[in-house]
């Protein structure tokens, strides 16, 4: 145990989130912090600056009543830290891992800290172990595998948050691996009431039982929102890396943290890049991010899926930029989808997955799946030319094989993307070969004689 | 380290994924030490930095009298496919050959999604010299085909959405035909596929020329009154689509054939569309 030090009047300034003081005593940076105001309530909190005379702490709790005269700061020279033990899972906890669903405390086991610990570069795997999302154009389309980052791109008014809770539920893995599956869901600045939807949905539909949920509301302080998806990463990677389990992460909506650092980033008086985002914006979402992953010799892996919202759709924005740059793939929403009814309103052209090759194929799914993946991509992005042709041309104006590709598009929206029910990948294929047989065989030409011959001509679904 | 090897007389090849994340953490610094941000918040000294790493590629004779290179290959990730950002535009400034990786291209999953004609390189003489002597004498004339034959696409593609592909004169519906053939046998490779995934100098080449052989009697054939609709629907045409995929390296003789194939298949289209005209006469 390290010794404990006490800093009384010390502090000088009180603005938003964060505390100056004068530097009393010699502590690094980020080391955990105790603020005990005239209340005698101990604050969380760490020391995110610090120079040869002030000291900048970031209280992760309300700073309302906070005095500079009669506060109190008791130090600690070690990281925050999060403990964590087994019966972690079923259980709900605000964004500093504090239980909130007025059960016990956790047994504690293990008191990791919640920066992570750093995953020797030499140790990592490649990812290439599919996971079933129920999901049509997730499964078939973008895979997801084990120990992937594959962000959600959606937009406001979006059904992001059903699709989130329908992956939560539904997603499991093939085969023998299929008990030790975990999940993480992690709500960022979400309201009362979305953080209720997800509790209730959860529970109801008993996957509570696998899942640790944490919940940052839109109203506990922006400081908090930093470190919500860091204390959920550290529960998943005890998941991951102590227990041996299989973890998904779910992170919704990571726009929120991302206004959070801005917010707390301004009140510390640094210098903006673009759009008054931090300068490092870059680099600590890349210290979230890069928490996945699968380790040489640990039977767990760490697979994130993160959600975000793109200010003003604009996939340019630095948010999605970003995330873009770090993340493996991403997986697009579109309002005219949704509009037209299409749930979920997947926009599969711009939506990748940039670990599939490895995920899918022989002996991981299905032979044929890369072919079909391969040829529906050409064909629906043939079908979108003929779509725009068509708005200009009328329908009349159109040759017989681009009418096809116009029913193809269509049908492969209201068909394929749709889906009322969850689908497992062999009905998602099956859904796949019907849309296909709506073009002439002559025209498929990523797929090889034998599917031409099987799928299309002799009709087959599997 | 790629100089180091350099120096021993090796020809090294240096790949930079990515050069924005690299110019994202100088912006990142700068930030930090406070410096007045220039360009979307970029440093003002991004372009000297940018000319500072490319020009480090170079090819030189060694103390020891050997002959090594260092050649750089960068890769650069505009925010929402932007080219006209700082990043890409003082790049710009310093290479002599870009590939543009095209959006559309992308997500219809063409691979390698290299946009034909924004792409460019500032060598093209020179590697004219390395085809002759590596299969391909005629190089220069078969990529410049190639490329008026998709500029020729690019434009009509704009007309036939005013008026529509039906009121194209046959020559420019087979153009159209020509250029989409262009892409699928020759510009396209499949990532997913063993065979397909890398070609040899040897195979793009044999490719090529029964390709550029195909144009070239197609148009002679259009000429004599064929309807570019009976070109299309040839056995060949498809067959030359799936060439990448279907003739793997170690096959490449059978290509010889098909191009026989090719000729007494456009040959037996000319006989009938004689034949027609007799008739009618």
């Amino acid at each position: 145990m390290r010794a404990t030090l006490s800093a009384e009047g010390a502090v000088t300034r009180v603005a938003g989130p964060l505390l100056f003081a004068r530097r009393t005593v010699d502590v690094g940076l980020h080391s955990a912090v105790q603020v005990v105001g005239r209340d005698g309530h101990r604050r969380i909190g760490r020391v995110v600056a610090l120079d040869e005379e002030t000291l900048v702490l970031e209280v992760l709790e309300s700073t309302h009543g906070l005095g500079t005269t009669d506060t109190r700061i008791i130090l600690r020279d070690e990281p925050l830290k999060f403990a964590v033990g087994p019966g972690i899972l079923g259980r709900v906890f605000d964004s500093i891992g504090v239980p909130i669903d007025g059960g016990p405390g956790l047994p504690a086991e293990l008191e990791l800290p919640v920066d992570g610990l750093p995953i020797n570069p030499a140790a990592r795997l490649l990812p290439q172990d599919f996971i079933e999302t129920g999901v049509t154009t997730i499964d078939l389309m973008n895979s997801l595998v084990r120990g992937q980052k594959l962000p959600i791109f959606s937009g406001s008014g979006l059904p992001h948050d059903r699709l989130a809770v329908q992956i939560a539920q539904r997603a499991h893995l093939r085969g023998a691996a299929q008990g030790d599956f975990a999940l993480v869901f992690v709500g960022i600045g979400v309201s009362h009431d979305t953080a209720e939807v997800f509790r209730g949905s959860l529970e109801r539909s008993g996957a509570l039982g696998h899942t640790a949920l944490f919940l940052n509301l839109a109203d506990d302080p922006s400081t908090q929102r930093l470190l919500a998806p860091r204390y959920a990463l550290t529960a998943a990677e005890y998941l991951a890396f102590v227990e041996g389990r299989h973890v998904l992460v779910v992170m919704t909506d990571m726009t929120n943290y991302c206004e959070a650092l801005r917010e707390v980033s301004s009140s510390r008086g640094e210098i903006p890049s673009r759009k008054g985002y931090p300068g490092y914006m870059y680099s600590d979402l890349a210290s979230i991010f890069e928490r996945a992953g699968c380790v040489r010799g640990r039977p767990g892996t760490l697979t994130q899926l993160p959600i975000l919202t793109m200010p003003g759709d604009d996939i340019g924005h630095p948010i999605p930029d970003l995330t873009g740059y770090i993340t493996e793939g991403q997986i697009v929403l579109d309002k005219e989808l949704d509009r037209a009814g299409v749930y979920p309103p997947v926009k599969v052209l711009p939506s990748l997955s940039r670990l599939m090759d490895a995920g899918i194929g022989t002996g991981s799914t299905h032979t044929d799946h890369p072919g079909l993946a391969n040829q529906l991509f050409a064909a629906y992005a043939r079908a979108i030319r003929v779509r725009l042709l068509a708005s200009v041309l009328g329908r009349e104006g159109l040759s017989a094989v681009e009418q096809r590709y116009l029913e193809f598009g269509d049908a492969f929206e209201h068909q394929l993307v749709h889906q009322e029910h969850v689908r497992t990948l062999e009905e998602s294929m099956a859904a796949g070969w019907r849309v296909l047989r709506l073009l002439p065989p002559q025209e498929l030409t990523r797929l090889d004689r034998r599917q031409r011959a099987h799928y299309i001509e002799g009709g087959q679904d599997a | 380290m790629a100089e180091y090897f350099r120096d021993q007389g090796l020809h090294v090849a240096l790949m930079a994924d990515s050069t924005s994340r690299w110019a994202e953490a100088l912006r990142e610094v700068s930030g930090r030490l406070g410096e007045l941000p220039g360009e979307a918040g970029y440093p003002a000294y991004l372009s000297s930095r940018l000319a500072d790493f490319y020009e480090r590629a170079a090819r030189v004779r060694t103390l020891a009298g050997a002959e090594g290179s260092v050649t750089i290959i960068g890769a650069v990730s505009p925010p929402a496919g932007d080219f006209s950002e700082p990043v890409t535009l003082h790049t710009k400034r310093y290479v002599r050959s870009f590939w543009a990786l095209d959006r559309q291209r992308a997500h219809a999953r063409f691979y390698p999604a290299i946009h034909p004609l924004q792409s460019y390189s500032e060598d093209v003489e020179v590697m004219a010299q390395w085809w002759k002597l590596h299969g391909n004498p005629d190089w220069l004339e078969h990529r410049r085909r190639i490329l008026t034959l998709l500029e020729q696409q690019a434009r009509l593609e704009r007309m036939v959405r005013i008026v529509g592909k039906e009121a194209l004169p046959p020559a420019q519906q087979l153009a159209l035909a020509c250029a989409e053939l262009v892409n699928e046998a020759v510009l396209r490779q499949s990532a997913m596929s063993r065979v397909d995934r890398y070609c040899s100098p040897a195979r793009q080449a044999a490719i090529v020329k029964a390709v550029m052989r195909f144009i070239e009697l197609a148009e002679r054939v259009l000429e004599r009154g064929v309807s570019p609709e009976r070109i299309v629907a040839l056995e060949t045409y498809r067959r030359l689509q799936r060439l990448g995929e279907d003739v793997g390296e170690d096959r490449i003789a059978l290509i010889e054939p098909l191009v026989r194939q090719i000729e007494s298949q456009l040959e037996s289209l000319t006989a009938e569309a004689s034949d027609a005209r007799d008739a009618i006469r």
